[in-house]
């Protein structure tokens, strides 16, 4: 693999962004649900891991599972209730009750009370959560297609080390779209400031980031 | 390259409604479909009248229990392989193979476990408690492999008459508690064949009862209703074209991208919203040319979009038009001067006034009006193109300039944006303010008419038949499937259509890395690729 680059360079992104999520953790360190986003990130190091193992079934596991929490870190910044009964073990996450459309993070109730700005793009990113999401349940639950497309042995393989790469930087965007909704109001200048680069380069396309953005930094 | 679904025969029926994007039109269709009137579903290849009927049969099924009215889908697809010696074929054939489908389609419900006596006359004999194949089924084979032997004559004892095939389901009905028989008849009468639409028509007609609703899907050309039928009074005519005009058009066409995408092509297509806008507005409300426009550009970005809309819309769109004139003789002149017209007529005069609107801020147009006395020919080029979904029929009896009446069509927007250089750089603008209210208009004798009024080659009025032997003789790769299929047919040494449409499951399991279903889906693939090219 050290002889590929192009492998070379798109590990150093996957890990790259760690200083992304480094950011939106400093971002929100006052907060309670900010121990959920550490766990998730451990759960990154974990996948990214095993990736560079080759245990690429793994990989995709320990991704999903980042996915998750991640995601759910912003459910819990709006249902402090639901992080302290999941903090004592007496409440799962449930994936269902996150994209669901009605209550769940992409919601338009839900994006409505934190950036109403958000909300015209809100389904489209929430049905890129659920694709991507799908995707990796097929490893975990051991879908047909997933022993044919993974190596029998422990090499190098590829189309698995690429898929896995693409899948993390799809999450990216999507945590970076449902964090910044959800925020980008009510974190400090100093927060958004480091957190300014991160939005830009994964959705800066959107007018309502630009229309944010602009009117931070001119008050 | 992605891996879409171009057409609804690829699709499982019962997971239909895993890829239904919901318009409120489509809603309003589907509730036609399933109540009790008769109903026509009009649209172009592609715009999904399959998918609708198969919408509305899946929602009757899974309320079959409490409301027990009884869907059944047919297709009329294979009439295009029906060359017997009996002069009554096609109304034959479409008796037989309505038989066949309802008595399989009960049979596969679970309602035939103590076969009713009932059955024996829809199925032209005894039936068994296993209910294995029937005569019917045999007389509809027969027909349909007639292609094999040209000269051949098809036995037909054991038909049912009409009146016998009402009676027998109006028993059926009360012996098995069902309040209705809905028959979806898709694929319902060929294009270029008015002598089939006329029998289909009438068939249609005769078949009105109180416990049979029939709807059929049918092209917009279709329009030789036979002595019987009349279009408003025996059933509502319905068409199905998706709004471009419609604030929520782009955003509906997305959901329907977003049933079937991987994540990485959602991605893409949230990053540029842009570009993806322009090919759904080049697709003017057809998602088959959505999905295969964005199979080509996976990418999203403006250098694969301007590529995509300049190949597809500029040459293939139109290589499928052109190869309607070699499978009918007798409409060359007719379908040659449709693609000269659009070509080189509408879409410069639409492409100079909007070249002028940009410029000044103004609405522009992809519309255009012909008079409602334009020669007989002109319109039914029109009809064709409306057929290929170059030209979409907007409104009817619209009033032009000095008050004359005629009809409004707007041009296929692919079509319009593949003229221009750059199309990500110019045509959103263009899409975004479009108006029915600028249309060129070509009046009752409009200079450009000439050579197909002066022509003296066509002829529209005879039902040309289609030289069935010399399009099985083409080679297969016409056929529109994907790359992959292509590269294994060649493999097996399928090459031309005959052979594709005479291979069995078997033969396509010979291939490497082809099962079970793959060969199944393969062959269904194949064979829908085979009925439809040769259908026209």
């Amino acid at each position: 693999m050290l002889a590929d680059q192009e492998a070379v360079e798109a590990l150093t992104k996957s890990q790259n962004y760690l200083l992304d999520y480094d950011r939106m953790k400093s971002a929100i360190t006052n907060r309670p649900e900010v121990s959920v986003l550490s766990a998730a990130v451990k759960e990154y190091q974990f996948a990214l891991f095993a990736l560079a193992a080759g245990q690429y079934r793994h990989a995709f596991v320990g991704l999903r599972l980042f996915f998750e929490l991640m995601l759910v870190t912003i459910q819990f910044s709006a249902r402090e209730i639901d992080y302290r009964m999941w903090e004592s073990g007496t409440k799962d996450i449930n994936w269902s009750a996150l994209k669901d459309s009605q209550t769940g993070i992409f919601s338009a109730g839900f994006i409505n009370a934190f950036n109403p700005q958000f909300s015209e793009s809100s389904k489209q990113y929430s049905a890129i959560a659920e694709a991507v999401y799908r995707e990796c349940s097929e490893f975990v639950h051991g879908n047909a297609v997933t022993h044919l497309s993974l190596p029998a042995e422990i090499v190098f393989d590829r189309n698995a080390y690429f898929a896995w790469h693409q899948k993390s930087e799809t999450m990216r965007v999507v945590i970076t779209f449902a964090f910044a909704a959800r925020y980008m109001n009510y974190i400090e200048v100093g927060a958004m400031e480091a957190m300014e680069p991160v939005i830009l380069d994964a959705i800066g396309h959107l007018p309502a980031v630009q229309a944010v953005l602009s009117k931070t930094f001119e008050e | 390259m992605p891996d879409f679904f171009f057409r609804t025969e690829d699709i499982r029926p019962d997971e239909v409604l895993d890829y239904f994007v919901e318009t409120n039109k489509d809603r309003q269709i589907v509730d036609a479909l399933k109540n009790r009137n008769p109903t026509i579903l009009i649209g172009s290849r592609g715009v999904g009248k399959s998918f609708l009927l198969r919408v509305a049969q899946k929602e009757l099924q899974d309320n079959f229990e409490s409301d027990r009215v009884f869907p059944v889908y047919i297709s009329f697809v294979r009439s295009s392989l029906l060359i017997s010696t009996d002069p009554d074929q096609f109304k034959h054939w479409m008796l037989a193979r309505i038989c066949s489908s309802i008595i399989r389609a009960l049979n596969k419900a679970g309602l035939l476990g103590g076969v009713p006596k009932s059955i024996n006359l829809l199925a032209g004999g005894q039936v068994s408690p296993t209910v294995g194949i029937t005569r019917v089924d045999r007389i509809a084979d027969a027909y349909e492999n007639s292609w094999k032997f040209p000269e051949s004559s098809v036995d037909i004892d054991g038909l049912p008459s009409i009146d016998d095939f009402k009676d027998s389901l109006e028993d059926l009905a009360d012996t098995l508690n069902i309040r209705r028989f809905v028959l979806f008849i898709d694929e319902a009468a060929h294009i270029f064949l008015p002598e089939q639409q006329r029998q289909f028509f009438t068939l249609y007609r005769d078949l009105r009862s109180h416990c049979i609703t029939c709807n059929a899907a049918v092209y917009p050309g279709v329009t030789s209703f036979g002595e019987t039928f009349q279009p408003v009074h025996d059933a509502t005519m319905l068409s199905i074209d998706r709004d471009v005009l419609s604030s929520d058009y782009v955003d509906n066409m997305r959901e329907i991208v977003q049933k079937q995408a991987d994540s990485s092509l959602l991605t893409q297509i949230a990053q540029y919203g842009k570009n993806f806008a322009i090919l759904a507005y080049a697709a003017t409300g057809n998602p088959r040319l959505l999905l295969k426009t964005l199979a080509r550009a996976p990418k999203v970005n403006s250098q694969q979009v301007n590529e995509a809309i300049r190949e597809f819309y500029r040459t293939e769109i139109w290589a499928e038009h052109s190869t309607l004139s070699e499978k009918y003789a007798g409409h060359k002149a007719l379908i040659d001067w449709g693609r000269d017209f659009i070509e080189s007529t509408v879409v410069p005069d639409l492409k100079g006034k909007n070249d002028q609107y940009l410029l000044s801020e103004r609405a522009t147009t992809a519309f255009f009006w012909i008079h409602r006395d334009t020669p007989e020919v002109v319109k039914e080029a029109l009809r064709v193109l409306a057929y290929t979904g170059i030209v979409v029929e907007h409104a009817v009896g619209i009033k032009a300039s000095r008050g004359e009446i005629g009809k409004r069509y707007l041009v296929n927007l692919g079509c319009l944006f593949a003229h221009e250089v750059a199309p990500t750089s110019s045509v959103f603008e263009i899409a975004k303010a479009l108006t029915p209210k600028r249309m060129t208009e070509y009046g009752a004798n409009h200079g450009s008419y000439r050579p197909l009024t002066e022509s003296t080659s066509i002829n529209i009025n005879q039902g040309i038949a289609l030289a069935l032997m010399a399009q099985l003789d083409k080679p297969a790769y016409v056929l529109d499937i994907t790359p992959w299929q292509k590269e294994k047919l060649a493999e097996l040494g399928l090459s031309t259509v005959r052979d594709v449409l005479n291979a069995t499951e078997e033969r396509l399991k010979e291939a490497n890395y082809v099962g079970d279903v793959r060969a199944r889906r393969m062959r269904n693939a194949a064979v829908a690729a085979v009925l439809e090219y040769l259908s026209g």
